[in-house]
């Protein structure tokens, strides 16, 4: 008898054991097989340049204009997975795709762009004018008033800019207003603004959601809640930070073209990711931003209720080679890296479904693939390993191990998958797991950081914006790259009035990034939406920060 | 008594004291700032530098350890690094979700596991018995955050009745994050009561009331029970300083606006002032929970009040 109890103890506790192994273990993203092997793909073959992902539905379509059709008086909307810990826009931690969803809310800008065309749009400015691209003269609106009921007037743009001078240091607010040397009142409602110097960017700097206007009156009555005053469609109710927004029509709202028609709205941060789809499918929440990928098929499962839109993004994710290495500035052993990744692969094993190979488009570009003056000569590296073995040849490896250091899990994942296809073709490589603060101190240390970092490169849709990626000490220059010729060219840039010649400027600038090869395309992060059936009036663009919930709508009836 | 009190409330100098330089230190290890971590892609290296000179980042720890503490001794636990938020806004927005968290799972706990632990003690190695002991072992292993989801898979999606998470539906949306707290609360405190009344079963004293015609049900509530409650209240005061202190997983599962989720986001901001901050409190409410545990004795057991009053009493004389 006590042989048997033993006996079954002994069962029970490796039964338990291999169970908490089981439960350690990764989760079956769909991922099915290892990366790499021996130079084929496991992943499935994807159309070039098409995003992937199973949305059939369209959420950016606008509400119908029938008469019997009800729409929800309340709307809950589940945010991204990042940080949503200011509603001020002159702080530094306002850096957030989710920051910037509500900024578009409660703030407007004095203009904003189709994301289309690329063309200028009024919003708080009606009309505006430069010669020089240095001195700027907006018109502005005359009946729009701030949610505490102060009439909006030049004055506020000037105000804007001096508190963005006074409080809003390393703050992407600020950044934006940054270029300006001196503005004055023309008078009410007219402003001329005059820049340090020639700045074709200037008017694409205003469109970003940061670049709101704010008032100071309610700033300096408030200094912590004042900031959520602004002209926009809807007021702020309640924030609480990295939780919650709560917001409310602006029934005095100015831009009647914008048809507003949810009357209430929440705008929350769910920390766990199960449980942004269970809120999603009990109806707690009515779309989603933030849903992980692994629990899509839930919703793929249910397509007469939800409705699912992979929403690509414009930003690269790849690798950075820290070029303060002495093996990393070594062109041969980068280019062997370069052709030991497999780009599918990498992916696949990143995200599944939900990456587009840059391989896959049809250029071998560093840009985003909405950013203007892409270069589209740019040849693809291809993925071969036979190449890159012969590149090992020609560097300076001697068989010592790289690091590849990576953050986020799916940037993890992707490392993992990379530093198998380096084993593939002879290159010993480890994983440096870090945070995001820990990645940035760490790369951004001239004098360290890692060999290899896999990270996103988040750039807009503005040529310009690649000055912080190639620019000596630019926040996104982690491959610590400086190529003077590279470096006079972005200033240059942003001083050529001619379309043209800027065109050509950039596409040069791409030329000589891509030869020199500090920095290796690996995919663009597709981002699953999922919407319950009947939500609609969502902008969404390839521009992650941009994304406009104005005119969001659900139609219950 | 008094005097205990005091001298229990002076303690909390060199705690904080102690607590805020290792919290202080801990972030200094830690790899990157709170520049680092809200990096925005527009930081010039010129107002990386100017963040750096406000957050007196290049000065050594230190100096901002001493400037910190000059602030504190005026009551000003600072402003957010990260937010710009005054940390005690900050804190004491979120107390009071912790605080009905907190007491509600206490109530909870408490209300089932007592209960359950004088009848499993009082029916010892029986079936019952031995379900209690089951159920309070399950309750200590489980994961709370397993818990959680399988409470929300059942209450919110299966059932229909209850929110997912929030803490906007008052009472409806207070229940599962309740529940879960209490899970492990309630296997604690149903072991300890089962097994300091199986203890005290075994008294003498027990045998002798049931000798002189106690009725039963006397002989538990007055004379086991009055005699057990040290340990209980122990174990209950111990659950309730952790749950005050933030339970991160159940605030984070439930989307519960709590201080563990507010310090869980402070050290992954690497946001040292608001970080520090939450600490201090948290471990002022911890002491204050296990003072008033400590007093609660006194109410519950006759002889540690008399251990106060003739200690209070040599006191006078000697005076």
């Amino acid at each position: 008898m006590r042989k048997i109890r033993k006996a079954l103890a002994l069962a029970l506790c490796l039964g338990m054991t291999l169970a908490l192994l089981a439960a350690c273990g990764p989760a079956d993203t769909g991922t099915g097989t290892a990366p790499g092997g021996a130079g084929t793909s496991t992943a499935p073959p994807q159309q070039p340049g098409a995003p992937v992902g199973t949305g059939d539905g369209d959420l950016t379509e606008a509400a119908p204009d029938e008469p019997d059709v009800v729409f929800a008086e309340h709307i809950d909307v589940i945010l991204p997975n990042e940080n949503f810990a200011v509603l001020n826009p002159l702080s530094p931690a306002a850096n957030s795709t989710a920051t910037d969803m509500v900024f578009i809310l409660i703030h407007d800008r004095l203009l904003e762009r189709n994301p289309d065309t690329g063309e200028y749009l009024p919003a708080l400015a009606r009309d505006w004018n430069t010669e020089d691209y240095q001195t700027f003269v907006f018109n502005l609106r005359e009946d729009v008033f701030f949610h505490n009921g102060d009439q909006f007037t030049a004055q506020d743009v000037i105000n804007t800019v001096e508190l963005a001078r006074e409080i809003g240091a390393g703050s992407q607010g600020a950044a934006q207003w940054a270029p300006i040397e001196t503005n004055r009142a023309i008078d009410e409602f007219t402003i001329e603004i005059v820049l340090g110097a020639v700045n074709v960017d200037f008017y694409f700097n205003l469109t970003i959601p940061a670049a709101g206007i704010l008032n100071r009156r309610a700033i300096e009555e408030d200094s912590e809640n004042g900031t959520w005053i602004g002209t926009g469609a809807f007021i702020v109710t309640e924030f609480l930070s990295n939780d919650l927004t709560r917001l409310a029509r602006n029934d005095n709202y100015w831009n009647t073209d914008r048809n507003i028609l949810t009357p209430t709205m929440t705008i929350r941060f769910v920390p766990e990711m199960g449980v942004r789809a269970v809120r999603l499918q009990s109806g707690d929440s009515q779309i989603s931003f933030g849903t992980g990928s692994e629990d899509i098929p839930l919703f793929q499962a249910d397509p007469e209720y939800f409705n699912i839109v992979p929403h690509t993004f414009n930003s690269l994710t790849g690798i950075s080679f820290n070029m303060n290495d002495p093996l990393m500035a070594d062109y041969y052993f980068r280019k062997a890296v370069m052709h030991a990744a497999n780009r599918v692969d990498i992916a696949y094993f990143a995200a599944g479904d939900w990456a587009m190979p840059a391989c896959n488009l049809p250029d071998g570009s560093i840009w985003g693939f909405q950013t203007e003056f892409r270069n589209n000569n740019i040849p693809i590296i291809e993925f071969d390993q036979e190449l890159a073995r012969d590149y090992l040849m020609r560097s300076s490896y001697n068989g010592e191990t790289i690091q590849i250091a990576a953050a986020i899990a799916t940037a993890i994942n992707g490392a993992q998958a990379l530093q198998e296809q380096l084993r593939q073709v002879g290159i010993s490589a480890y994983i440096q797991e870090m945070d995001t603060p820990g990645l940035n101190a760490y790369m951004l240390d001239p004098q360290g950081g890692s060999q290899i970092v896999f990270h996103s490169l988040a750039m807009n849709l503005s040529s310009s914006s690649y000055r912080l990626a190639f620019y000596p000490g630019g926040p996104q220059n982690r491959m610590h790259y400086d190529n003077p010729e590279v470096s006079r060219m972005l200033v240059e840039a942003a001083t050529m009035t001619d379309t043209n010649a800027r065109r050509d400027h950039f596409l040069r600038i791409q030329e000589i990034v891509f030869a020199d090869a500090p920095f290796f395309n690996m995919y663009h992060r597709v981002n699953p939406v999922v919407a319950v059936n009947g939500l609609g009036g969502v902008g969404l663009t390839a521009e992650n920060r941009q994304i406009d919930l104005r005119e969001i709508f659900l139609i219950v009836d | 008594m008094i005097r205990y009190i005091l001298i229990r409330f002076l303690w909390l100098i060199p705690i904080i004291i102690c607590v805020s330089l290792i919290v202080f230190s801990l972030m200094e290890l830690a790899p990157g700032n709170a520049i680092d971590a809200m990096l925005s892609e527009d930081l010039t290296p010129e107002a990386r530098q100017e963040l750096i000179r406000r957050f007196n980042l290049d000065r050594p720890m230190i100096y901002r350890y001493g400037v910190y503490m000059f602030n504190l001794v005026q009551g000003d636990l600072g402003v957010s690094d990260v937010t710009g938020l005054s940390v005690w806004r900050e804190f004491i927005v979120r107390l009071p979700n912790t605080l009905v968290l907190s007491f509600t799972a206490l109530i909870i706990g408490a209300a089932i596991a007592i209960p359950l632990g004088i009848i499993a003690a009082m029916k010892a190695g029986s079936l019952v018995d031995n379900a209690v002991t089951v159920v309070s072992l399950v309750g200590v292993s489980i994961p709370v955050f397993w818990l959680g989801l399988l409470l929300i898979l059942a209450f919110s999606l299966h059932f229909g009745w209850l929110p997912s998470g929030g803490y906007e539906h008052g009472i409806r949306s207070l229940l599962l994050p309740a529940l879960c707290s209490s899970f492990a609360l309630m296997a604690n405190a149903a072991r300890q009561t089962r097994s300091n009344m199986l203890e005290v079963f075994k008294a003498d004293y027990l045998r002798t009331a049931r000798a002189k015609g106690v009725p039963e049900r006397v002989v538990i509530r007055k004379h086991a029970l009055g005699n057990a409650w040290i340990p209980i209240i122990t174990a209950i005061g111990s659950s309730l300083s952790v749950q005050l202190a933030g339970s991160v997983v159940v605030e984070s599962v439930f989307a519960w606006p709590g201080i563990g989720r507010l310090a869980a986001d402070a050290v992954t901001a690497r946001d040292v002032t608001l970080t520090t901050g939450v600490v201090i409190m948290t471990s002022i409410l911890y002491v204050l929970v296990q003072l008033i545990v400590d007093v609660l004795y006194a109410f519950v057991d006759p002889r540690v009040k008399a251990q106060y009053l003739s200690a209070s009493k040599k006191r006078r004389r000697a005076a």
